[in-house]
């Protein structure tokens, strides 16, 4: 903790932390500085000069200041007022003020509020265009160089908090401005869209395309004339007092028809909130706030540019109903008139077990524990499930094992704060870009240890001080090898082990086999690199191990999960800021999905349905006898429905039929269903087996919560009205559940939460009041309120309060063949979603990123004789793929890797086996093979140029400000005061 | 037992139900709203009758086309000077404190209520006259003022150039 000391500012006496940002303490105690560049999440980066102040004497950028025990401060002296204004007038030379007719004069423009609070009437000189040409080569942005003040912000935004590092400010031009991979544009950059510079840009120099010519009143009119009225504004205009007048009333008048209304984001599971402004349906755009507990700042392209689907014309507005081959529009009554009667058919003939739920991991909590309720206490069953048995259900059962709580155990402020960040199996900065960019910025800033292991040498890979390449499925034994190896040095925690793990000698019994020797062997990593694994982690005082898809969705991936928790657990990585075990939860919402009881064996909170006293509880409170028995996972339900078990399905959005692996077998199991409900916003690839579609709204169109990888419960609030006669999920369910002969009485989200809360002790003091606007918390929430960000800081989750070391094996993937000579691999891509339903309605995303492509290795291109743009199918032993190749080092030998993004002839899960972990049925994704077929050589390249990987990126330190100041024209506004202080004395 | 289709069949829309519909969502719009609507109607009427109501359907009409002339003409060196001194006539009145100015508009017309009774009578005013008006306190007064007034005018000035 920094000591508190006292310093004098104006006269007055106050209190602040030695070594804290002077600047940042003015402002706290309410002194007026201005300050342009300073942004609270970007820090200080000294380059627009105007909060120069006097301290000790001389004059000074109060945010290049450090508070130093007695130091005097004085913010209104004349001599610093004098200079804040000869560096706000160099400010203007850069910057026209026609704010009434600019975009971003919405109350929130830094360079429009500092104007006005320093009371500037007129400039010394005058404005001056500069000689380049504004860019609107990319999708989603402009940069008018015209207005901008090369305060930096976007640079240090691009550098240092998404270290994307695409923008830098070239110093050496006679008018500096920002550059796009030094040279190029936009469009043709490196940049990915994250919108984050454009959200920290103090003026309208960066601008969202989907504000412009929309937010203002006046805005809209043609270039010409709009030209006019600005020479004119400045030819009649002798001060700034009128413009900055009545730009504030058209500002105010604005806020009449702008609504800006706080969502959550649905494309991963960060969980970035963020605020979305709209005129009527339109989208103006998308902000993220400072107090965006998640993200702060921050945003990827999905986030902050991509939500045209939402107004999309393929969006469903009424029910269908199948009539033989065709899908009818019908009212609301009729469709559930259909599953009333066909619903209850079922029961009557075949009891409620022939029929099974699918939750969505894009739903809210709500809608988990009304579609489980709708199962259990409606229909009589636990065949309710949701769509995070694809992905993370064995990283749920590995800590389920170890720790005890089946989340994230600490959150991402743990993530930037260890020493040393081990990812495995996570392409982590295209899948959860928010969450990488945090440890890609104390790596770079803090000097923070990343090691990556993967079978690709993706973004993060790059970045690692150490890159570990497994052959495939092999995390588990490296994972042990490195665990014995430290117990073998003699490394482990005893202390932490002694007070607070049992089962520590049958563990390290366990890892005999996993010797140096055998790991080399089986994963292919030298036996040094092993150790360099393991003294790494020694040496670290806190780790943190991150790990995804590449994990889970292996055979024995619950066990390789287990395994890291107990690497942790051996080396004291617990309990601890900095420490634990972070599984990325993919979507939105799978971690509430499941939390709210969407499964087949847990009663929300993860009580079991087997447990008597627990199934008493929700018996009282439903007024119904509950079933006892687990119900059917999503891949015994498929399977059930092939023996003629299961007879009807009844699905909230998820394009099962694409998503789900081994999809040939999962849609010819829709076929033979008796009857198949689906909600969702499209007719998508599954709805399309269905007998009754129903219109769904997406989350801007609904309120309700989801809980983020961080066990973080956020609040969504409803943005638009819904499309057509689509309803939220949770009405929807009320409605089929009162048909079904429920009595429900839902009228908010807010109700449906008090009663899972009421029943739930991990969410018992969960309500929407304390969840207001920004408000978050993170689970177990107590009565009072508590929440818990740390996990397991006084006990682990068990009864006695220990941690368990749990032995596992390893289970040897399937692997390839001599006629499946080829490992496929498998995942997400920065710019689109899932299957690409959402995504690919974003023209923006779409221009860039038109469809998936096969990543193929250099030395695979050569033995095949294929190149960039060549057309392949690839054939394994469940289906056929067809794509085209782009040839790259990302991939090595015989592993080729798809994007999961499509849903045609490329749709990764025509390849995909039914092979399953052996304990929770995600289905083995990662590990595919197939032999491939050249269709023909010659073809253009998948990858636009204009796709951001084929731009190169301008890594440096930030904006290097210290080259500004060398410039021979530039000089301190404060030694200019002072200079002139001092003639006008000897004069 | 269902095969994939994509094949939608619209449903038709009831072009009459959805007429009577929306004239029942309007009548009942208008209903709610029926004293505002009442006094918009008298509002429009009296446009209409003074022709207001066609020169801004013609301006709304031609609206950029138009904006874009005035806009040229005003922006023409000789339009642009009139509207800066207007604009800084505006200013100047703008920057005059009012409330000061009643206690002074006030002793204006009792100077001029002199200034008659004076000019009525017959009396010559002698240079002696004069010398002693200067030590009466209501004259002393004014030609303070005056002074004072001048004075704070050429200071404001010297002020700007420093």
């Amino acid at each position: 903790m920094a000591k508190e000391v006292i310093i004098n500012v104006n006269g007055s006496v106050l209190k602040a932390k030695a070594g804290e940002n002077l600047l940042k303490v003015l402002k706290a105690a309410g002194h007026e500085v201005p300050a342009i560049c300073y942004h609270e999440s970007l820090g200080p980066l000294q380059t627009c000069d105007t909060c120069i102040v006097e301290v000790d004497g001389k004059l000074v950028r109060a945010c290049g200041k450090s508070v130093e025990p007695g130091m005097v401060v004085l913010t209104d002296v004349k001599q610093a007022q004098e200079a804040q204004r000869i560096a706000m007038n160099r400010i203007l030379v850069n910057h026209e003020l026609y704010c009434t007719v600019c975009d971003n004069n919405n109350g929130d423009c830094t360079v429009h509020n500092t104007v006005l609070s320093m009371e500037i009437d007129h400039q010394d000189e005058p404005f001056q265009p500069k000689p380049y040409e504004a860019d609107y080569s990319g999708s989603f942005y402009r940069y008018d160089p015209d207005q901008c003040i090369a305060c930096g912000r976007c640079v240090e935004a691009c550098q240092n908090v998404q270290v994307n590092e695409t923008l830098t400010i070239d110093w050496s031009l006679e008018r500096p401005r920002v550059l796009w991979d030094g040279a190029t544009s936009i469009d043709q950059s490196s940049c990915v869209n994250c919108g984050q510079c454009v959200t920290v840009c103090p003026c309208n120099a960066l601008m969202e395309k989907s504000m412009l010519g929309e937010a203002g009143y006046l805005t809209g009119i043609q270039p010409s004339t709009l030209r006019n009225m600005i020479d004119l504004t400045k030819k009649v205009e002798k001060g700034y007092g009128a413009i900055m007048a009545v730009s504030n009333a058209e500002a105010m008048m604005r806020e009449e028809r702008i609504k800006k209304t706080k969502t959550v984001c649905t494309y991963c599971g960060v969980g970035c909130s963020f605020d979305v402004w709209t005129k009527g349906r339109k989208i103006l755009k998308v902000e993220p706030r400072l107090e965006s507990p998640a993200n702060g700042i921050a945003s990827c392209v999905k986030g902050k540019f991509g939500w045209d689907y939402v107004n999309s014309e393929e969006r469903l507005t009424k029910p269908l109903i199948r009539r033989g081959n065709v899908f009818h529009e019908a009212s609301w009554e009729e469709a559930l008139d259909v599953i009333e009667e066909r619903l209850k058919a079922i029961i009557a003939k075949n009891g409620p077990d022939a029929i099974g739920f699918i939750s969505s991991s894009k739903a809210t909590n709500e809608e988990s524990y009304l579609m489980q309720k709708l199962a259990r206490a409606v229909v009589g069953t636990n065949n309710v499930d949701n769509c995070s048995r694809y992905c993370q259900a064995p990283a749920t059962v590995g800590l389920f094992r170890t720790v005890g709580y089946g989340g994230d155990s600490g959150t991402m402020a743990d993530l930037e704060a260890a020493d040393l960040v081990i990812t495995i199996g996570s392409n982590t900065a295209e899948s959860h870009p928010v969450l990488a960019a945090k440890i890609k910025r104390a790596h770079k800033l803090r000097g923070q240890r990343l090691i990556v292991a993967d079978l690709r040498k993706h973004e993060m890979a790059e970045r690692a001080d150490l890159f570990l390449r497994p052959k495939p499925g092999t995390d588990l034994v490296w994972l042990s090898a490195v665990t014995k190896y430290i117990f073998d040095q003699g490394w482990e925690n005893r202390e932490f082990l002694d007070k607070w793990v049992k089962d520590v000698e049958t563990y390290k019994a366990s890892l005999d086999k996993f010797t140096l020797e055998y790991a080399e062997k089986m994963t292919g990593l030298s036996k040094e690199t092993l150790i360099q694994v393991a003294e790494e982690i020694h040496r670290a005082g806190s780790v943190c191990i991150c790990w995804a898809m590449g994990v889970t969705q292996q055979k024995g991936g619950n066990d390789t999960s287990t395994a890291i928790s107990n690497l942790l657990l051996v080396t004291g990585n617990y309990m601890r800021r900095g420490t634990g075990a972070y599984p990325l939860r993919g979507h939105n919402n799978v971690q509430g999905c499941s939390d709210f009881g969407s499964m087949p064996n847990n009663f929300p909170g993860y009580q079991s349905v087997s447990d008597p006293e627990i199934r008493a509880k929700f018996e009282a409170a439903w007024g119904k006898t509950l079933p006892a028995e687990p119900g059917l996972n999503n891949h015994q339900m498929v399977d059930a429905i092939h023996l003629g078990r299961l007879k009807a399905l009844f699905l909230i959005g998820e394009d099962m039929g694409v998503v789900d692996s081994n999809i040939n077998y999962v849609q010819a199991a829709y076929e033979k269903l008796e009857f198949f409900v689906v909600q969702d916003l499209f007719l998508t690839k599954t709805a399309q087996y269905a007998d009754v579609v129903l219109p769904a709204c997406p989350s801007l169109e609904k309120e309700g919560t989801f809980t983020n990888t961080e066990r973080r419960i956020q609040r969504l609030y409803q943005v638009l009205p819904p499309l057509g006669e689509a309803k939220p999920d949770w009405e929807i369910l009320q409605l089929v559940a009162n048909r079904l002969g429920a009595d429900w009485h839902y009228t908010h989200p807010s109700e449906i939460m008090a009663e899972a809360a009421s029943l739930t002790p991990m969410f018992a003091g969960v309500t929407y009041e304390r969840l207001e606007g920004y408000q978050s918390l993170h689970w177990p929430v107590h009565a009072d309120g508590r929440d818990e960000p740390l996990l397991y800081t006084e006990r682990f989750n068990f009864p006695d309060g220990f941690a368990r070391l749990y032995p596992v094996d390893w289970t040897e993937p399937t692997g390839t063949s001599e006629v499946y000579d080829l490992h496929v691999n498998n995942g997400r891509i920065l710019e689109h979603f899932h299957e690409g339903n959402l995504t690919y309605k974003s023209e923006g995303i779409t221009r860039k990123t038109p469809s998936v492509f096969f990543e193929v290795s250099p030395e695979l291109a050569e033995e095949r004789g294929i190149k960039t743009g060549s057309t392949v199918r690839l054939v394994s032993a469940y289906g056929a793929a067809k794509g085209k190749v782009v040839v790259t080092d990302r991939v090595r030998g015989n592993e080729i890797y798809i994007p999961m993004n499509d849903n045609g002839e490329a749709a990764i899960n025509r390849l995909t086996s039914g092979e399953v972990d052996k304990d929770t049925d995600t289905p083995a994704y990662k590990d595919t093979a197939v032999r491939m077929e050249v269709l023909s050589v010659e073809g253009e390249s998948p990858l636009p140029a204009n796709n951001h990987r084929n731009g190169k990126r301008t890594p440096q330190a930030g904006v290097e400000v210290e080259r500004k100041w060398a410039r021979p024209d530039y000089i301190f506004p404060g030694e200019l005061v002072m200079h002139k202080k001092e003639l006008m004395g000897r004069g | 037992m269902a095969k994939p289709t994509n094949v939608i069949e619209r449903k038709p829309v009831d072009l009459e139900m959805a007429r009577e519909t929306g004239k029942n969502e309007l009548l009942d719009l208008l209903l709610e709203r029926k004293a505002s609507l009442e006094a918009l109607i008298e509002l429009v009427e009296k446009l209409d009758e003074r022709g207001i109501l066609a020169l801004l359907n013609g301006l709304v009409g031609k609206g950029d086309e138009i904006l874009g002339v005035v806009m040229h003409e005003l922006n023409k060196p000789s339009t642009s000077a009139a509207l800066s001194h207007l604009l800084s006539l505006g200013t100047l009145i703008s920057r005059i404190e009012a409330e000061k100015l009643e206690g002074l508009a006030e002793r204006v017309n009792r100077g001029i209520e002199k200034a008659i009774t004076a000019a009525e009578s017959d009396h010559m005013m002698t240079f002696y006259d004069l010398l002693r008006l200067f030590k009466d306190p209501d004259v002393n007064r004014v030609l303070s003022a005056l002074f004072g007034f001048l004075k704070g005018v050429g200071s404001c000035d010297t002020k700007e150039e420093s």
